[in-house]
């Protein structure tokens, strides 16, 4: 006779019934919860994208979405950093996966193949290997709660506290414990089960048949199945057969064993309602609770947009004041926040003691959008107390937040948001007060006069071309920094002299180049982002060139992204065919790359030095220029050490968002720079290689301020390849000129 | 007295003479020459007579007592100078470009209908006019100017001339004034003084600036130790207020303070924009740093390459042997 | 309470300054204007004493040194009216010329309180706030940081700054003309989009305005940028020279005591 699953085993008539009335009553209450949660993205705005709702559909169907969702779902992708975490993630999902299957085959097998055709799916073979994978799983799950519970309560890292608090209805419900107890239930229900299947097994092999409790027991049985039941018990045979491949609740009915039989199925019932109870509580939670991400954080992902990273989304230019200011699809990242606090643990502006934490941010527009009603909704402001000017300030938008979420999360996004109303109303931080003023009356960030610029290249002994006269390969949008900063402008000249040296055919605007506004528009000035693009973009068209090269990371994200609207990189006069002719944005690092590759720079000298890489993040996080740096170096002969914290998880600086322009936060801890400049000197190299102006100036004040000057050398990329490829003997000839010309 | 006489505004604040008073009666020695006229200081005061030995450098003082003058109101001041003016016709008023002369100079010159210079930094006669050297423009023009009509105003930029020293003993002469002294439209209340607490490193006239070359906390006692010889203060640049050597409010430059001292010795700073930016408008700046390339170099007035934590006592001790 | 702000465009240290052919005086074809920062200053103080006890501020200027610019910024700020007084751009607008066309506009205004930066850095004969007060024949007090309306009706109470970061408190009875240093709060800042946004909405006024020129007897014979003030002279020798060496500068300098 094969084993079967009970059904309903010792659950009296009237709780049968409760239950049933229970079931419609949770599910209303989760629909519900969840419509009323979803209705709050609508509060926002519309995206800029003029894509339809449908074709939004569709593009979240798209089976690369799905593929990238099953991704992060299944392995929990995104996730994993220590073992302990991914441990801890691992079996807790995995217990839920499988306990949610087994509880969904469950009811197939009662509610489907028992109720209407008097049979069942979980019998025989595939019965026993549900009720081993069910024990199975169970431990996994209650190992993973174990971690988490270690974790949470007694570890009790920083980063999982949230910092705000009344961001769901019921910020406090157990959520662990809930599960715990859903899980510890199950076993015991399984073991009284067991534990009265092994008394009345004896009762019934010693013939004193207490046949009604049997037929109760057996009542949602067929007459057919039921009479094949009692006379399989009859003959002497387990009232249990697959109890052994329970292994957990088995080893509990043989604990249980020796207990009244009353007692036993007293103890049955309470669980079983125990059991009950709490999963109909868990699953009326979930809209309710954090939890809600469950459902929020792959929505997010599939809703996800495909726009560059390197583009900032700009809907209102007066910034965002309320929920209401924000898109649909922001509101749906604030819910889909797993309060995991990675983004936060990778934050340069938390990590030196400032403020922010990006998913504080995060956390206060969702508590926010829980207190704006649905129906006309006037909504609370974001500022003030709640959001502080501080916090949003303090962000240097290096992206690493939005890079680290395992949800997606566009923070960057949402804080430039924020700070563009806080400028809107001239509240705008006294340091980058300044440089904003400076911006709007001299076009540069240092307030110095715009004839000044080109004033870098007069020592170089060599006439530039003025790419407004004459035709240039390539037309070097030098930018603020490298054109005005002290140090930096060393480093412009020999990218010059490099150039130059190679033959390439260049030349630069001179004192008709404004600064390209990248962090102009991240520190949330979008008007005059708007006017230094509109002057740039004039002088650009009436130029002829044919790629456009750039030294600093943060000029080359604005250029290559948010200068040309329609992606195309294209900048000059429209062509006949109604379209520009595409010019490529090039770093300088890229073009340095190509030089030595063709051969129109020559590694003469190989450097023979030992030096770590520093990736800024406007060149490697936004644009993915991970690889041509690095051949660089290692051509120039350059051994390569990577820091632990490299490619797209590169720490910044602090420079960026204007936050070179701002006063310093007083930072309890270390400044970013100054952390860095620790991980660098932590490998042993020599040489902590940059390729960005702002780099140069950060890392060289913080070597100083760590006392580590005589140990660790800052330079510029183009440093290096200066010095490897120059003729050795004579001094006055600074660079070897390269006859191959291929320009 | 004649028409050849100077007379200079002896600037009382808060019951003491303050310093532009002996560099305005310095400049008018210089002014009359052996034209024969007199050094004349007007001191317009509660009880005057006090100040009257300090002020050995004029000729002649003149005393206006008036309860009114105990603190400075603009209307009793200008209505008391104006008559004095008027009365002793001299062929220049000397006031300094301080919060009062500012007041004064531009109301005497708009009551009398007289020549008015701001930004006096050199003043000559020359036969019937005066010839004086102003800078405006932030100091990046110097106008020459020639004046024929007396009484002229000038308005002195302190610290353009030496003090005068006491030379002799001067006449001292009470004045009486027909003009009510009595405030009209604008009443003095009261000083609000600054708050007690580290040393207010923006008010100070010596400045002893410390950097990265510094190299460890315990050197700061040797800057401390020039700054009391100098009778200065110690500031710094942020590598040293970042190492907690020096409390924030000793930090000079774009997250510190401004400062604009007279004197601005900078020990192992390297100047960067950020530090220049703090200190740059100071009036003497001299700089010590044993990198010959420091951008220290390109706004200092002296520089020296020379280890600071060497020079340092060295400098101590070459001021303790010349002061004896 | 209703305020005239005087606002001046100067030349713009940033750029070189040029003296013109006659050598007397500074090429203004030559230089790029900027916001006299002192008149800014007064601007900002008059916008927060509107904030906080309510009136109007009108902004009185010369139509001078590319001024629409600077008097857009201030309708976006918040200024009520704009007066934009014609000017022959050919002519410098001395303090005293400034004077007596500006004075002519306020005295037609006629509003309760005038504030004005306490100087600008091109004046070498005259100061224009003075000079305002004396042809409206209102008391004057300059070296203002901070305005506040008193108590007591018609009067504000003023801080005037002296050495040491000391501050007098005086009271000041209406109508008066105020020379200010600084406002309570640095100059707001405007975002390009609403400086834009002024641009299409601002009216600019015209007024009456009247010509007269300074006192007799001063003259400029000659003008010209100072000395160049190259790197630092380098002091060459061991430390006890070097020391030797400052010390008898600083002694030269009086600054030994």
């Amino acid at each position: 006779m094969e084993p079967a699953r009970p059904i309903l085993w010792n659950v009296p008539h009237v709780s049968e019934i409760l239950l049933y009335v229970l079931i419609p009553l949770v599910l209303v209450a989760f629909v519900a919860g969840t419509v009323w949660r979803i209705r709050k993205w609508f509060l926002g705005r519309a995206e800029p994208e003029a894509v339809s709702p449908g074709r939004l559909i569709v593009e979240a169907l798209a089976p690369r979405r799905w593929g990238a969702l099953a991704k992060t779902i299944l392995f929990q992708s995104r996730l994993a950093s220590d073992p302990f975490s991914i441990v801890m993630h691992q079996t807790i999902f995995w217990g839920m996966v499988v306990l949610f299957v087994g509880t969904a085959l469950a009811t197939i097998d009662q509610d489907v193949a028992n109720l209407f055709f008097d049979s069942q799916v979980l019998r025989g073979a595939f019965y026993r290997w549900f009720e081993l994978a069910m024990d199975l799983f169970g431990v996994v799950l209650l190992v993973g709660l174990a971690m988490a519970a270690y974790r949470r309560y007694i570890v009790r890292p920083a980063r999982l506290v949230p910092t705000r608090s009344g961001i769901s209805l019921l910020d406090s419900f157990p959520l662990l414990g809930t599960l715990a107890l859903i899980a510890v239930t199950g076993f015991l229900i399984e073991g009284l089960r067991l534990a009265e299947g092994l008394q009345l097994g004896k009762q019934v092999s010693a013939a004193t048949a207490s046949a009604e409790t049997l037929r109760e027991h057996f009542r949602h049985l067929g007459p057919e199945r039921q009479q094949a039941a009692l006379a399989r018990l009859a003959r002497g045979e387990p009232v249990f057969p697959a109890g052994p491949w329970a292994p957990v609740g088995y080893g509990l009915a043989r604990l249980l064993e020796p207990l009244p039989l009353g007692a036993v199925r007293g103890l049955h019932q309470a669980a079983w309602w125990v059991h009950a109870l709490a999963a109909f509580a868990l699953i009326v939670a979930v809209p309710f609770t954090k939890a809600f991400h469950l459902l929020a954080s792959p929505a997010n992902l599939l809703f996800r947009q495909d726009t560059p990273p390197g583009r900032l989304e700009v809907v209102a230019e007066s910034g965002v004041d309320t929920v209401r200011d924000l898109t649909w699809r922001q509101l749906l990242q604030v819910e889909a926040c797993t309060w995991c606090g990675k983004c936060r643990e990778v934050c340069p502006a938390y990590q030196s003691g400032s403020p922010l934490a990006p998913c504080g941010v995060v956390q206060a527009v969702d508590a926010q959008l829980l207190r704006t009603p649905v129906r006309n909704g006037s909504a609370p402001s974001l500022h003030g107390t709640h959001i502080r000017p501080e916090e949003l300030w303090s962000c240097s938008a290096c992206g690493a937040c939005d890079e680290i979420c395992p949800v997606r999360i566009e923070h960057p996004r949402l804080i430039a948001d924020l700070r563009r109303r806080l400028v809107d109303r001239g509240e705008v931080e006294e340091g980058l007060q300044d440089a904003l003023v400076n911006l709007q009356r001299y076009g540069n960030s240092f307030g110095q006069s715009a004839r000044k610029r080109p004033d870098w290249a007069k020592p170089l002994g060599f006439p530039l071309k003025d790419a407004r006269k004459e035709e240039v390969e390539y037309l070097w949008f030098v930018g603020d920094y490298a054109s005005y900063d002290v140090r930096a402008q060393e480093v412009t000249r020999i990218v010059a002299r490099l150039l130059h040296a190679a033959g390439v055919d260049f030349g630069i605007l001179f004192e008709k180049e404004q600064n390209a506004g990248n962090d102009v528009r991240r520190a949330g000035e979008e008007g005059l982002f708007s006017l230094l693009r509109e002057k740039n973009l004039k002088e650009l068209a009436a130029a002829r060139f044919h790629k456009l090269l750039t030294t600093d990371p943060h000029t080359y994200n604005t250029l290559k992204n948010e200068y040309s609207l329609d992606g195309s990189g294209a900048f000059g006069p429209l062509g006949g065919n109604g379209h520009r002719a595409r010019q490529p944005v090039l770093h300088y690092t890229e073009l340095l790359d190509e030089l030595l590759r063709r051969g129109a720079l020559r590694a003469r000298r190989p450097l023979d030095l030992a030096a770590t890489y520093h990736d800024p993040c406007y060149l490697g996080r936004f644009n993915g220029v991970y690889e041509p740096p690095r051949r660089v170096l290692r051509t120039v002969g350059v051994a390569l050490v990577e820091m632990p914290r490299h490619g797209p998880h590169s720490f910044c600086c602090g420079a960026g968002g204007g936050r070179i322009w701002m006063k310093d936060v007083p930072a309890p801890t270390e400044r970013p720079a100054e952390s860095r400049v620790r991980e660098a000197l932590a490998l042993g190299v020599e040489c902590l290689v940059v390729a960005c102006p702002k780099d140069l100036a950060m890392f060289q004040d913080a070597v100083k301020t760590v006392g580590a000057e005589k140990r660790l050398r800052v330079a510029d990329l183009a440093e290096l390849v200066f010095e490897a490829t120059r003729v050795p003997p004579e001094p006055s000839t600074l660079v070897e000129i390269s006859h191959d010309r291929t320009g | 007295m004649s028409g050849s006489d100077i007379l200079v505004l002896a600037e009382v604040h808060r019951g003491t003479l303050a310093d532009i008073t002996f560099e305005l009666l310095a400049a008018a020695r210089g002014l009359v020459g052996g034209s024969g006229g007199e050094v004349v200081a007007l001191v317009l005061s509660e009880n005057g007579a006090a100040f009257a030995p300090a002020l050995g450098a004029a000729d002649r003082i003149l005393l206006v007592d008036h309860s009114a003058l105990a603190n400075y109101a603009p209307e009793p001041f200008l209505a008391a100078l104006a008559e004095v003016v008027t009365a002793r016709s001299p062929r220049a008023v000397l006031i300094g470009a301080t919060s009062i002369g500012w007041d004064l100079a531009p109301l005497l010159a708009a009551r009398l209908d007289a020549p008015l210079a701001l930004g006096c930094k050199a003043i000559s006669a020359e036969d019937s006019a005066l010839a004086v050297t102003a800078s405006f423009c932030g100091g990046k023009m110097v106008a020459e100017l020639r004046i024929d009509r007396a009484p002229a105003v000038l308005m002195v930029l302190p610290g353009s001339f030496r003090a005068a020293e006491a030379a002799g003993k001067a006449q001292v002469e009470p004045c009486t004034l027909s003009a009510s002294l009595e405030p009209a439209a604008i009443r003095f209340e009261e000083f609000l003084l600054p708050e007690a607490g580290d040393v207010d490193i923006t008010q100070q006239d010596i400045l002893v600036a410390v950097g990265r070359g510094i190299q460890q906390k315990e050197n700061i006692e040797l800057a401390e130790q020039l700054a009391q010889v100098l009778g200065g203060a110690v500031c710094a640049s942020r590598p040293v207020v970042d190492q907690g050597w020096l409390p924030t409010t000793r930090q000079v430059g774009k997250s510190g303070m401004t400062v604009r001292p007279k004197l601005y010795l900078a020990f192992g700073i390297s100047g960067a924009p950020e530090h220049q930016e703090g200190m740059k408008n100071s009036e003497l700046i001299v700089a010590v740093n044993t990198d010959p390339r420091a951008p220290i170099f390109d706004i200092a007035h002296y520089g020296a390459q020379v280890d600071a934590l060497e020079l340092l006592p060295a400098l101590v001790e070459a001021i303790g042997a010349r002061k004896g | 309470m209703n305020i005239g702000v005087v606002l001046r465009q100067v030349p713009d240290l940033i750029e070189p300054l040029e003296v013109d052919a006659s050598g007397t005086a500074l090429d203004l074809s030559a230089a790029t204007f900027v916001v006299n920062e002192t008149d800014d200053h007064a601007l900002e103080q008059a916008l927060l004493l509107k904030e906080s006890g309510g009136g109007t501020v009108t902004v009185v200027a010369l139509d001078f040194g590319e001024v629409d610019n600077t008097l857009y910024t201030a309708a976006a700020k918040g200024a009520d009216r704009i007066l934009k007084l014609a000017w022959d751009e050919s002519q410098s607008p001395t303090p005293h010329r400034a004077a007596a066309a500006l004075a002519e506009a306020l005295r037609t205004l006629a509003p309760d309180l005038v504030l004005v930066g306490v100087q600008a850095h091109d004046e070498l004969d005259g100061a224009l706030a003075p000079l305002l007060a004396a042809r409206l024949g209102w008391p004057y007090v300059g070296v203002i940081r901070g305005v506040k309306q008193a108590a007591e009706g018609g009067s504000v109470v003023v801080c005037k700054e002296f050495p040491g970061a000391v501050m007098a408190r005086l009271v000041v009875r209406l109508p008066a003309v105020l020379g200010i240093l600084g406002a309570e709060q640095p100059p707001r800042y405007v975002p390009v989009s609403r400086i834009r946004a002024a641009m299409k909405s601002t009216r600019f006024e015209e007024a009456a305005h009247a010509a007269g020129t300074g006192p007799a007897g001063i003259a400029v014979t000659h003008m010209a940028p100072p000395p160049a003030g190259a790197r630092a002279e380098m002091i060459a020798g061991s430390d006890t020279e070097v020391a030797q060496r400052i010390v008898e500068i600083l002694a030269q300098k009086g600054l030994l005591k």
